[in-house]
């Protein structure tokens, strides 16, 4: 190059520097950005690659169903392919010790075995390995809570597992905190005790173990760690081939061992097998003599019985015979009594009969004698009346002497001298009268005779009668006599026959009595016979059942041991290796994910640094016109002329670049490792590995769009005649736009919306690098906003909307719900408690006709659903609508759903077994997989109720004291091993969250410096192009505001379409990078907050106004004369 | 007093040890309602002393009157003010924005104005009414001075400058570019001071300022002003 070129240039850069910087800027972000989380991974593999060599983390992890032996060792030392081998031991054992239970891994402290290396050696944090009995080193994660001098105690039981007789000592004290390489991640793998997880890893010396077989042996391959990366495809195949050597040896040493023991056991238990049934034949025989015994026994006791019965039945039977008798001769008595009595009463009425005849006759002579008084009565009537009638006649003046004899005469007139007195009265009127009245006295004395004659009749007839009635009356004395005396023999008779029934009677009764002794005696000697067969009968019973029993058990001990045998059943080998170390593969995965988000962030960088630089390099070679005429006009080459854009659009790239390789380099893998390291238990820190391929591949692409797209503006440029590049380009022609044809609308528009519409559409370039800048500042965002809220939903949701629990209580072993009822009664009368659910939860592998997930899913059995739904709850995560659980089938967690590709409807296996069953919903879940079911479902599925081991329950008011004091009640139970509460996972997970929050803020600020230079170079551009426009109104009289307004506005339209577009693009690359980096035990929130949109949206737009801002300055600064001094 | 007075104005350059004087203590007047053209050699100092009169650039000593006004004292705002409302602009290179229509360009002007004429009469009297929807590309360079003019007519000013309006274009336009100018002055009674370095031009001047090396070396008024299509050169 010429030197005046050369010197053309640097001026040219020293007067252009916002463009320079603009360009560099871009390039160091695209560059720096890409480079750098592509380093990540590599850095990361690196990092652990130095720390397995280190820690010579086992290659394969071999258990056998039976354990090892020495033999067994030796022969996997032998295989091809591997270098060493160290057997060693674990046990799951559960610990009550602390707040809370938990459930630990035992391992034995890794030792050389032999000449071998030290295999999965531990690194100490803090004190020392293990080194005697009782000392323990428990892992350094966060969840552990142990300190260095805590005691330690081991349950003596887990499960139904005796835990006692195979460890030494069940104390321990924490000598060591360490970690170890095979857990690297803060996932602790399963277990088959407990809840089915294992909480954390300690190590104990191995000599507490007492265990006859070493449980567990992990080998090396034979290759050198140095020449195959763990990450490699090479070494996937070594491990391959080493896995088939393996299991050949399995095979021989699995045949072996049939042959050493399991042939001998069975042989064990079949004579076993015999000897117990020729003793029972002869225990059977025993018994069945005795039974006889008892049974002739109870014959004869039969007998005796019946004979006694018979005598006093006959007894009963004559009685009852006397006593009809008797009833007979009363009944006879009685009829005679009868007889008797009306016999006397008809002679009886017969007298009464003629003593009546005699009365009736008595009374008519009665009769008679009142009519012959009447008779004399009448006859002195007559002749009172006679006389008292002649009184009555006499002629007045006749004396009273002749009326008081008159009147004495009357009165004195009786019966007798009736006749006499008339006389007399005739007489002496007569002889006063001269027989004047004799007439009348005449007449009154012939009916006086006729009476008196009448009377003598009547006296006749009565003495007649009397004379005849006397006889009569005497008969009827004399039958009455006899009467009488016939009654008083009859009834004296009768009495002595009555006194002799009484008798008969009194005797009866007396029998009866005896009777009823003897039958009392009969009841007794019955009763006490009975007793005695019934002792018998006992007695032979349980000698009987303490036969059978001691039967069965001989009989269970041999089924057990065959049993045993048969669960031994198919001796095998397992053979693991490094990903199936809890977390490993995991790692891998991670790192593969940064890859794939490094992949996508820097697209948007390299892309708008490519307008970026399109742009400028634009504006550059436009302003230079005239220079490049002038040159060319000179007689340079256009190479020369081209090569001094390039090498200035080269240079901006190149500083670009080394600014951003040495700032984003060393920090990124850092400020990404460093939130990985909160799941990883590895390296504190990370050496760089920078990715190379990467690196070239950011500088090719850097100084590619930078040249070619200068290049590209150049060759544009000098087609062009130097004559022409030297006059003024002929402006751009105004054009008119689509929206001026609505005339009403655009007719309002003042003049600068005008221009600002105008131009938005003629400078395209413009717009599409300023839309897209920041569109994807805009999107960047959204999605680093949107991961945080999709990461904190995680944890919000799940431990605060849909499991409500907060404490979870293991059992000591899983049991059926009937044999849970004092723990849940517990739980329930606690009023701590607000609402508790039995659950049945065990690890399974799930799968559907495309897709099977093998870790990290539960089932989880609700016994009573009702419970179970109060405190978790199960629900569509779109529409919220509830779901419940039903007896056809189970509902699945949507994490879960998505990787089998599973509908509601379709069919789900579960577990090994393959279980079919249909899915009933898809609920929302964040944290691990769930196939839910009712206890009905499992029956349905599974044939059986399901053993439960768990109880969720909803303390009030959960606080650290809280937690303290149910841990120390509920541990103090026999039948509780654990009892852990949610807030600790929730810490756990908000530890994990808080660091991955970091990579978020990282990707903020790369979207704001990514609107910044953004929009600060489009606003600079912008500017120069419109320098001149600018200066013009300035001149017309523009305030400084209404200048800015003039350019700004186009930068606020552009800004709010590159924000709505932004908006749309976030939504799909959250989509994208929540979906890369989701690990398969966490769902990550699937929706971006509201305020997240609005945060993006204002944050672009506050970086806009910044940018403007700056920019107001630039715009007051126009010079107008200079501006306008010369044409373009 | 006159509308225009300058009173020993400077204008200096620093360029590192050496002070150019572009305008060195020129003290000059200009009556209102008069056509006053400008004239010097290349480098005289004219445009310096327009844009100093036309409030775009400060001078460094002295003091400009216009309408009574020291506009070297004015401030920002005032000086903006000065320009909106008194100053009527016509550059040499027309300065039209591109983007909008030569009816929009004119707008530009009457919007900001407080008694502005109306674009479509502005746009008659440079005779271009039937162009008004053209952009400046589509126009020719006469053509578009003469929008440029508009725009600076439309305002109303109370000083009309032209900074060489003729420079760019060819005889007979610029002719008519120069009649429209002295109409527009003899018309609407409107101040004009225009900018030449053609000594052709000056007898169609009220009043001829001189200008050689930043200094005034004549200004005299021209008693009998000639018709633009008069003169010939
Ligand atoms: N920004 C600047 N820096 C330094 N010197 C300047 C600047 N602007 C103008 N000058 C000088 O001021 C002097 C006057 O310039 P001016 O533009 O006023 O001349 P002019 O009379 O308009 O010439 P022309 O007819 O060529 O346009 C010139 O000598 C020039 O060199
Ligand atoms: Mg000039």
């Amino acid at each position: 190059m010429k030197k005046a070129l050369f010197k053309n240039t640097f001026r040219e850069i020293k007067n252009t520097k916002a463009r320079f910087i603009s360009i560099m800027m871009i390039v160091a972000l695209g560059v720096g950005f890409f480079v750098g989380v592509k380093s990540t991974a590599p850095s990361m593999e690196q990092m652990a690659i130095d720390y397995y060599e280190e820690t010579n983390l086992m290659d394969f992890r071999l258990i056998s169903t039976v354990g090892f032996d020495e033999d067994d060792v030796k022969a996997v030392e032998n295989t091809s392919g591997i270098n060493d081998v160290s057997p060693s031991y674990f046990l799951d054992v559960s610990t009550t010790s602390g707040d809370t239970g938990k459930t630990i891994r035992l391992l034995g402290a890794p030792s050389k075995y032999a000449d071998s290396d030290i295999i999965n050696d531990t690194l100490v944090i803090e004190g020392r390995m293990p080194t005697k009995d009782g000392e323990i080193a428990i892992e350094c994660n966060d969840f552990s809570k142990y300190k260095i001098g805590d005691k330690l105690t081991i349950d003596e039981k887990v499960g139904d597992t005796d835990i006692k007789g195979q460890l030494s000592t069940l104390e321990y004290e924490v000598v060591g905190i360490v970690k170890s390489p095979m857990y690297i991640s803060i996932e602790r793998g399963t277990t088959t005790v407990g809840n089915g997880k294992i909480d954390e890893f300690a190590y104990i010396a191995e000599s507490n173990f007492e265990l006859e077989r070493y449980t567990v042996m992990y080998a090396t391959l034979d290759t050198s760690k140095k020449a195959v990366s763990p990450f490699s495809e090479e070494y996937e195949k070594l491990i391959d081939d080493v896995t088939d050597n393996l299991e050949l040896t399995a095979d021989v040493r699995v045949e072996a061992f049939t042959g050493e023991n399991i042939d001998e056991a069975q042989k064990k238990i079949d004579d076993g097998k015999k000897e117990l049934e020729e003793e029972k034949a002869k225990v059977e025989k025993e018994l069945a003599d005795a039974k006889a015994e008892i049974e002739k026994g109870e014959k004869e006791y039969e007998s005796e019985i019946s004979t006694a019965q018979a005598q006093i039945d006959s007894a009963q039977a004559e009685i009852q015979k006397g006593r009809e008798e008797l009833s007979a001769g009363k009944s006879e008595y009685e009829k005679s009594v009868a007889v008797f009595n009306d016999e006397i009463n008809s002679a009886k009425e017969k007298l009464d009969e003629g003593y009546a005849q005699f009365e009736s006759a008595y009374a008519q002579i009665d009769n008679l004698k009142t009519t012959k008084s009447q008779l004399e009565a009448e006859k002195v009537t007559a002749a009172t009346v006679t006389i008292n009638g002649i009184i009555s006649t006499l002629p007045q003046g006749t004396s009273q002497e002749v009326l008081d004899t008159l009147n004495a005469y009357a009165v004195s007139i009786t019966t007798e001298n009736a006749v006499a007195v008339l006389n007399e009265a005739k007489a002496y009127l007569s002889s006063v009268f001269y027989g004047a009245y004799d007439q009348a006295f005449d007449m009154a004395l012939a009916g006086i005779a006729q009476l008196d004659e009448n009377i003598t009749k009547l006296s006749d007839t009565i003495a007649l009668s009397e004379e005849k009635l006397l006889p009569v009356k005497e008969e009827l004395d004399k039958g009455y006599a006899e009467l009488n005396a016939k009654e008083q023999e009859g009834l004296a008779a009768l009495e002595l026959a009555l006194a002799q029934l009484d008798e008969a009677e009194e005797k009866l009764n007396t029998a009866s009595a005896t009777l009823g002794n003897s039958r009392a005696e009969l009841l007794d000697a019955k009763a006490d016979g009975k007793k005695q067969l019934e002792d018998a009968k006992k007695k032979y019973e349980k000698g009987k059942k303490e036969a059978e029993e001691e039967f069965s058990k001989a009989e269970k001990e041999l089924s057990d041991a065959q049993k045993e045998l048969d669960d031994l059943g198919e001796i095998k080998w397992m053979i693991f290796n490094r990903d199936d170390n809890p977390g490993y593969s995991g790692f891998v995965d991670n790192t593969g994910r940064v890859d794939a988000v490094a992949s996508v962030f820097p697209m948007f960088f390299l892309l708008v640094a490519m307008l970026v630089c399109l742009t400028t390099m634009t504006r550059l070679v436009e302003e230079k016109r005239t220079e490049i005429g002038t040159f060319k006009a000179l007689g340079y080459s256009d190479r020369s002329i081209t090569f001094k854009f390039v090498f200035y659009a080269c240079s901006a790239a190149f500083l670009g670049c080394v600014l951003g390789c040495v700032s984003c380099i060393p920090t990124l893998p850092r400020v990404i490792y460093n939130a990985y390291s909160m799941l990883y238990n590895m390296e504190d820190s990370i050496d760089i590995v920078v990715d190379k391929m990467s690196l070239v591949l950011a500088l090719l692409a850097a100084f590619a769009c930078c040249a070619l797209v200068t290049l590209f503006v150049c060759y544009k440029n000098l087609l062009h005649k130097p004559a022409s590049l030297m006059r003024p380009k002929t402006p751009k022609a105004g054009k008119r736009i689509l929206m001026e044809r609505i005339t009403p609308l655009w007719n309002r528009f003042n003049f600068s919306s005008k221009v600002t519409f105008r131009n938005l559409f003629r400078y395209k370039s413009r717009l599409f690098m300023t839309a897209i800048g920041i569109a994807g500042c805009t999107a960047l965002m959204l999605t680093a906003f949107g991961l945080y809220n999709s990461i904190n939903d995680v944890c919000d949701i799940q431990f605060k909307e849909l499991c409500k629990y907060n404490t979870i209580i293991v059992t000591d072993k899983e049991k059926p719900a009937g044999e849970m009822g004092e723990l849940l009664k517990a739980i329930d009368n606690d009023d701590r408690f607000v609402s508790s659910a039995l659950v049945s939860q065990k690890s399974i592998s799930v799968s559907s006709d495309k897709e099977s997930v093998n870790s990290d899913v539960y089932l989880s059995v609700a016994q009573n659903p009702e419970d179970f739904e109060k405190l978790i709850t199960l629900r569509n995560r779109v529409t919220k609508e509830e779901l419940s659980l039903s007896n056809t089938g189970a509902v699945i967690t949507e994490k879960l759903a998505k990787m089998l590709s599973l509908k509601v409807g379709d069919t789900v296996y579960i577990g090994e077994e393959k279980k079919e069953t249909t899915v009933l919903g898809i609920t929302e879940n964040y944290v691990y997989n769930y196939v839910y079911m009712s206890e009905e479902a499992y029956e349905n599925v599974y044939g059986e109720k399901p053993l439960y081991s768990t109880v969720y329950a909803e303390a009030d008011d959960l606080n650290v004291d809280v937690e303290k004091e149910l841990g120390s009640d509920y541990l103090k139970r026999e039948d509780v091993t654990a009892i852990s509460f949610t807030s600790t996972i929730i810490k756990d997970f908000k530890d994990m969250i808080g660091s991955m929050n970091m990579v978020v803020l990282v990707m903020i600020i790369s979207a704001g410096a990514l609107a910044i230079v953004v929009l600060y170079n489009l606003t600079n551009i912008n500017l120069a192009e419109r320098n001149r426009e600018i200066a013009t109104i300035k001149v017309l009289g523009f305030y400084h505001k209404e200048t800015s307004a003039f350019v700004y506005r186009e930068n606020i339209i552009l800004t709010i379409i590159g924000i709505l577009f932004g908006l749309i693009l976030g939504i799909w690359l959250w989509d994208f990078v929540v979906k890369t980096i989701e690990m398969d035990t966490v769902m990550f929130g699937k929706s971006i907050h509201a305020i997240s949109f609005v945060l993006a949206a204002v944050l672009t737009g506050v970086f806009s106004l910044v940018v403007n801002f700056i920019m107001f300055f630039k715009i007051k600064a126009i010079n107008m004369v200079e501006s306008l001094k010369s044409i373009e | 007093m006159s509308l225009v007075e300058f009173k020993n104005v400077y204008k200096q350059y620093k360029m590192g040890e050496v002070t150019i004087n572009a305008v060195d203590g020129i003290s000059f007047n200009i009556e209102e309602g008069e056509f006053a053209v400008v004239v010097g050699s290349s480098g005289a100092g004219k445009t310096t002393v327009l844009n100093i009169l036309g409030g775009m650039d400060s001078a460094t000593k002295g003091e400009v009157f216009v309408d009574n006004k020291n506009i070297t004292k004015l401030n920002d705002k005032s000086l903006i003010d000065y320009r909106r409302f008194d100053i009527g602009f016509v550059f040499q290179f027309y300065n039209l924005i591109p983007n909008l229509t030569a009816k929009e360009n004119v707008e530009l002007a009457t919007q900001i104005s407080k008694n502005p004429l109306d674009c479509e009469t502005a746009l008659e009297s440079v005779g271009l009414i039937e162009r008004k929807d053209n952009f400046p590309a589509q126009l020719s360079g006469g053509e578009q001075q003469r929008v440029s003019i508009a725009r600076a007519l439309a305002k109303r000013p109370k000083l009309l400058l032209c900074d060489e309006p003729t420079g760019a274009l060819d005889y007979n336009t610029g002719k008519a570019i120069l009649k429209l100018l002295q109409n527009t002055c003899r018309e609407e009674k409107m101040t004009v001071v225009l900018i030449t370095h053609n000594q052709a031009i000056t007898p169609m001047a009220d009043r001829v300022i001189r200008m050689k090396s930043g200094k005034v070396i004549e200004n005299r008024i021209n008693e009998n002003p000639m018709n633009v299509d008069d003169i010939e050169w």
